[in-house]
């Protein structure tokens, strides 16, 4: 019993002292670190990476951001693409412009002065595009002729698409106030333009369609440049 | 060189764009399902110049398609009231070698089917467009007691499907 009673002691002292000490340190604890505050645009870097290397594709897409709260951020896409789809059966060509409008949250809580961003984004995406029937294959299970190929170029102009997308991703601060960004995107058709006796083979914004669900998927790598505004 | 612990997320971020990368080269290969919609045959149905309501077979039938080199043999068979005879979406016309009796006694009527292309249909993706044909004519020349066919009748000229018949013959 007395052992514990010294023991307590010792223990009590050692608080006291720790107290003590901490309120001579006390000044440094104000420092208040605050956070920037501004619009965040960039370029897709994927997107002119791809037009190089993928024969039938081209695009380029901005992005933008821009910081309203602590953690929520008001974001978009504008960009331009156009694919070839050219198979031994079909071959179309798609081009077209999209816009991408929503927010992301930032799930991830920084150390102080950090910058990075783990997010998970909602956008609504439409896009403005054409279709061109360049040729395809008369399909037929009976082989006694040969197989007929047309060639017969038709456009379907003015067609919209529209449609809803989660996004999740990260964001690093690689230099002060410029990010390097990655994303995947998942997305669901809300509404589209079918070209008569055709289908849209690829809507720009959207990629690559199916022709047994709605749902499409896409991904961003993107470097974007932080022009301060204000710090909160 | 880098803010922090970024260095961390640069490396992450480097890794599954190579990744993505490699994923988004590769795309499934697709594959027209079987069962799909295809380009429809002609349906060809013998009925009896006697008794115009009732079907009769072609003893010992044998047609040949005489329009393409070589000549392909499409049908061989005896007892059949129901023939199906392909049509080229690239030919606006086919001939038809049809023999009778190929075994013992055999008299061939040449039969021309003229055609015209009535619209490629789009199916998917895979199986591309299939086509459909207007028939415009059916005849053979007259030999007089020589043919064993004695009419032919377009009873529907829309060969959309394989459902109905399109061509009668009577003999």
């Amino acid at each position: 019993m007395k052992t514990l009673h010294i023991l307590l002691f010792f223990i009590s002292s050692c608080f006291i002292s720790q107290l003590s000490y901490s309120q001579d340190e006390s000044p440094q604890d104000t420092i208040v670190v605050k956070n920037q505050y501004g619009l965040r645009a960039g370029l897709d870097l994927a997107k002119p990476l791809r037009s190089l290397l993928e024969d039938g594709y081209t695009g380029f897409e901005i992005v933008a951001d821009f910081r309203l709260t602590k953690k929520l951020y008001i974001a978009g896409e504008i960009g331009n693409e156009e694919k070839d789809y050219l198979e031994a059966n079909l071959n179309a060509r798609t081009k077209g412009s999209y816009l991408k409008i929503g927010g992301d949250v930032n799930v991830y809580k920084n150390w102080l002065g950090v910058n990075n961003a783990v997010i998970i984004g909602l956008r609504y995406g439409v896009a403005s595009f054409s279709q061109e029937l360049l040729a395809y294959n008369i399909y037929n299970t009976n082989q006694t002729f040969p197989p007929s190929f047309v060639v017969d170029p038709q456009e379907f102009n003015g067609l919209t698409a529209h449609w809803a997308e989660v996004m999740v991703g990260i964001k690093a601060e690689l230099f002060n106030n410029l990010y390097l960004s990655l994303n995947l995107q998942l997305k669901h058709l809300v509404a589209e333009d079918r070209p008569e006796n055709f289908d849209n083979l690829f809507i720009p914004g959207f990629n690559t369609t199916n022709d047994f669900s709605e749902f499409g998927v896409g991904y961003g790598y993107s470097i974007s440049y932080l022009i301060p505004l204000f710090s909160k | 060189m880098f803010k922090n612990n970024s260095l961390y997320l640069v490396v992450l971020v480097s890794i599954t764009s190579v990744i993505l990368f490699f994923i988004s080269g590769c795309t499934k290969d697709d594959i027209c399902p079987e069962g799909s919609p295809t380009t429809p045959k002609t349906i060809i149905l013998f009925r009896d110049k006697a008794n115009i309501t009732a079907v009769k077979a072609v003893p010992n039938l044998r047609i040949s398609l005489t329009n393409i080199e070589p000549t392909e043999l499409l049908f061989s068979a005896s007892g059949d009231t129901l023939v199906a005879i392909p049509l080229s979406p690239d030919l606006s016309e086919i001939q038809l070698a049809m023999t009778t009796n190929f075994s013992n006694a055999p008299n061939t009527d040449y039969m021309t089917i003229t055609y015209s292309k009535r619209q490629d249909v789009y199916i998917n993706r895979a199986c591309s467009f299939t086509t459909t044909f207007d028939l415009l004519d059916a005849s053979r020349p007259d030999e007089g007691s020589a043919n064993w066919i004695s009419n032919i009748v377009i009873t529907n000229s829309a060969v959309v499907n394989e459902d109905v018949t399109h061509i009668t013959i009577f003999h």
